[in-house]
């Protein structure tokens, strides 16, 4: 009979240089990422504000020297502005719709940069009316035209 | 059988065109009358006013 002989696996390997301890997040650092922290974001939104109030400045520079609604220097200032509230909504982790709808400038550069939208809504308020009014101008020119007819008459005498 | 529903499809379309119009026309000569009682009703402030001289 032939012995059976166990052998026992062999042990991985231990590592030969231990991880630093001052790889670990410690109690500084953590102290420093959370003063960073808190510090960047006042910092990022006063930048943010400022950068707006500069763009909404520069198009309305632009509105007073007569450039049109929808020129391309809107299209170019809204999309910098855009770019510019996505940067600060990803810092601060906050939804884009939310800053959007926080920030009032970005719509007026909107406005601006989109006039369609505005234009469209008027025109189709003005066919609404136009429907309306037309008809009664109309009817209100024939019977003043006849009351002037019969006004005529009376003043020569012949009604 | 489909020329039939076709047919009908059709004859029902147009009906309700052809009544979409008049509505519309009805609704066009309202407005047109609504302006002339208007004038007929400027016309007899100023007979009123006549009559008052």
């Amino acid at each position: 009979m032939t012995e059976i002989t166990v052998v026992p696996a062999p042990e991985p390997p231990a590592p030969l240089v231990e991880a630093p301890v001052a790889m670990k997040p410690g109690v500084l650092s953590a102290f420093l990422h959370s003063s960073y922290q808190r510090v960047q974001k006042p910092i990022a939104r006063h930048a943010l504000k400022s950068d707006l109030s500069k763009l909404v400045s520069m198009a309305k520079d632009h509105e007073a020297n007569g450039l049109a609604a929808g020129h391309k220097y809107y299209c170019l200032l809204y999309k910098l502005a855009c770019e510019k509230a996505e940067d600060y909504a990803r810092l601060r982790g906050i939804d884009k719709q939310q800053l959007y709808a926080e920030l009032a400038s970005l719509e007026v550069l909107r406005k601006l940069a989109n006039p369609s939208a505005q234009h469209a809504k008027t025109g189709a308020l003005a066919v609404v009316l136009g429907i309306f009014l037309i008809p009664i101008a109309i009817g209100l020119g024939s019977g003043m035209v006849s009351v002037g007819y019969r006004w005529a008459l009376h003043i020569f005498g012949v009604h | 059988m489909k020329a039939i529903i076709a047919y009908f499809a059709g004859v029902l379309a147009i009906a309700v065109f052809l009544s979409q119009i008049l509505v519309a026309f009805t609704g066009v000569l309202a407005m047109v009358d609504f302006g002339s009682k208007i004038s007929g009703w400027i016309e007899k402030k100023f007979a009123a006013a006549r009559q008052a001289a």
